[in-house]
């Protein structure tokens, strides 16, 4: 009997269900157009986001096209050599080390050196076999650097030691004097600028620790606190200047 | 011999600071062990030989560090004469005369180093070179104790004492 009866039973469930939607649809009639103006909406928003990342994307397929024509001083594209310390200035005064790396080794006079924390100093003098670095702490060890603001523009300064140490352990510390109007917050990472022709481009230095405003009202000096923990150093790269 | 033990005294001294010390740092700074070396000896032999060790091993110095050359070997010139002017006036046995003249002659080497930085155009900021001065005598004067009593030992009765020709 049951199953005399299952097809019928099952032809007025699909036309009772059908009816039921479409009762559905009309009673739902004012949540549906609801719905479909908001999913609208969202089409709206998806399209309009598509397209700025298509921009994005162009604009970086421009930019690494202008690199290679412009060969932009970039550190992924230069090949680095291992070196270890051997020796470090014994005074107070300069921030120098001594690397087992030297002109046999390709290594030339203001070639940059890195670790993988960050920027170290750069190349100042060589023999066949060592070299001496001067670290960004020393005087003479200045770095033009770049902060990255939120909006994506560059904020550019000289990057200083100011021989201010802090309690055991600590190191010292750079200074980077920039124009009051920019907004420079402590926590921002300060890349290379790659502007000097010295060191290479989006080199991580340091973060900025405190931003002040200066006597004269004009500048602000950021205090920046360099990734690099210098007297824990024991290895470096240097990153030669004949890739660039 | 005497000329000898001041020169390995001088090397030890260098290594040590160029390594060692770079891992016993306090407030950022190292002692200056060549220093004290040129404190010590002027303070026990009088104003002239140490004012010319000074020159001496600041030179040697300057040479060591490879640039800006003079600037140690003035420091320590003026320091060693200073230290050794007091070796004329003081009591060299008094462990806490020594220790004055330690800060004394430390502050001033550091004074003419920090003239000669700024100067030669190098980007020293008076308020925190003064304090990294006063950091550096401060050092000095703490390994003093540790130091100064073997060294005059050595110096008045021991291998670092002066022998003239005919007692060799």
């Amino acid at each position: 009997m049951q199953q005399i009866l299952a097809p019928l039973q099952s032809g007025v469930m699909s036309v009772t269900t059908g009816i039921q939607d479409d009762f559905a649809v009309l009673t739902n009639l004012g949540k549906t157009k609801q719905e479909n103006n908001q999913l609208k909406a969202k089409v709206a928003e998806l399209t309009r986001e598509n397209i700025e990342l298509q921009q994005k994307v162009l604009a970086g397929l421009r930019y690494q096209e202008l690199e290679k024509k412009f060969n932009a001083p970039e550190i992924w594209n230069m090949q680095t050599v291992g070196a270890t310390i051997v020796d470090r200035d014994p005074s107070n005064w300069y921030y120098t080390i001594t690397i087992n790396r030297g002109s046999a080794d390709g290594v030339v006079v203001n070639d940059c050196v890195i670790t993988n924390a960050g920027l170290v100093g750069k190349v100042i003098a060589v023999t066949n076999h060592t070299a001496d670095v001067v670290l960004i702490l020393d005087s003479e060890g200045e770095v033009s650097g770049m902060v990255r603001q939120s909006d994506g523009s560059p904020v550019y300064g000289v990057l200083q030691s100011n021989y201010r140490h802090g309690p055991i352990g600590s190191q010292a510390t750079l200074e980077m004097s920039v124009p009051k109007a920019d907004n420079v917050k402590p926590g921002e990472l300060v890349l290379t600028s790659g502007k000097g022709g010295v060191f290479p481009k989006d080199i991580p230095i340091g973060t900025v620790q405190n931003v002040v405003l200066q006597k004269g009202g004009l500048l602000k000096t950021a205090t920046i606190t360099p990734l690099v923990k210098f007297d824990r150093l024991e290895e470096v790269f240097v990153v030669h200047s004949g890739g660039r | 011999m005497r000329y000898l033990g001041i020169a390995v005294l001088y090397v030890l001294g260098l290594v040590l600071q160029s390594t060692l010390f770079n891992f016993l740092k306090v407030g950022g700074v190292k002692p200056d062990l060549v220093l004290l070396l040129v404190i010590y000896f002027a303070f026990t032999n009088g104003p002239v030989k140490g004012a010319l060790l000074g020159l001496g091993l600041g030179l040697l110095e300057d040479f060591f560090i490879g640039y800006y050359f003079g600037m140690n070997a003035l420091a320590l010139l003026v320091s060693g004469f200073v230290a050794g002017w007091f070796e004329t006036v003081m009591y060299k046995e008094n462990i806490f005369i020594a220790l004055f003249v330690t800060f004394l002659a430390s502050l001033i080497a550091q004074t003419v180093t920090i003239f000669c930085g700024i100067t030669a155009g190098l980007g020293w900021q008076l308020p925190d070179s003064w304090n990294t001065a006063l950091k550096i005598a401060i050092y000095n004067v703490c390994l003093v104790p540790f130091t100064y009593p073997f060294f005059h030992k050595a110096i008045t009765k021991g291998w670092l004492r002066y022998r003239p020709r005919h007692e060799e």
